[in-house]
């Protein structure tokens, strides 16, 4: 895969995770610094990309070259474990 | 039960549209890395699961904060939250020392405010990541 198109995807990450972030707040009064905002993001980028890999991984067991909603539903209770 | 302004019934869709795409987006090409595609049910549970924790973190982040009697939520909450996985925890003071690094000294003020390193890859999460199943 092209390292191009990686990037202005990773770099669209924090701008569109920090709105959303601040805006799920339960109390909208709260701040949240922005190393924070980066951080979250950043574990939430590795909860995707681990969800992916976690059903490809299933999905090749399978040998299927489609991920299906079945795969993503085995991987998902350990998944959940994992993330706090 | 209490009820929400329909302004911010719409800015939360909004921002939930926004987590979706995003999550997606990184979905399929992380998919593409590995030569996988995706059916279009999976992206969206995965896009929903993420949205759905990121609402969790929030709720945990606050509980800190306020149990720290701070005024914001800082980094040291976000490692209070990772504490349990020996993995995301060095992810997290990975990610918090780059992002220092980056951060030009307090006396000066550049016209950015935050540089980021594009060499950021999806890929390189491939490649001897921290977390515990790796498909590369």
């Amino acid at each position: 895969m092209s390292s191009n198109s990686d990037d202005p995807i990773l770099s669209k990450v924090f701008t569109c995770f920090d709105h959303a972030l601040k805006s799920k707040l339960v109390n909208p009064k709260n701040k949240i610094t922005d190393d924070a905002v980066g951080l979250i993001s950043e574990v939430a980028k590795v909860l995707v990309i681990e969800a992916v890999g976690r059903a490809a991984q299933q999905a090749n067991l399978e040998n299927k070259k489609k991920i299906n909603l079945d795969h993503v539903e085995i991987i998902l209770p350990q998944l959940m474990l994992d993330f706090p | 039960m209490y009820v929400l302004s329909t302004k911010t019934v719409k800015l939360r869709n909004k921002s939930r549209q926004v987590v979706y795409n995003t999550a997606r987006k990184i979905a399929e090409e992380a998919a593409a890395c590995l030569d996988m595609e995706c059916d279009p049910d999976a992206l969206d549970i995965i896009a929903e699961l993420t949205y759905k924790k990121l609402q969790l973190y929030a709720v945990d982040l606050e509980a800190f904060q306020k149990h720290a009697k701070r005024s914001a939520i800082t980094a040291d909450d976000v490692k209070l939250l990772v504490r349990r996985n020996e993995s995301l925890k060095e992810l997290v003071d990975k990610k918090l020392q780059a992002i220092n690094s980056l951060k030009p000294p307090e006396s000066t003020t550049s016209g950015v405010k935050r540089k980021r390193k594009p060499t950021e890859t999806i890929t390189s999460y491939f490649k001897g990541t921290p977390t515990d199943n790796n498909n590369s």
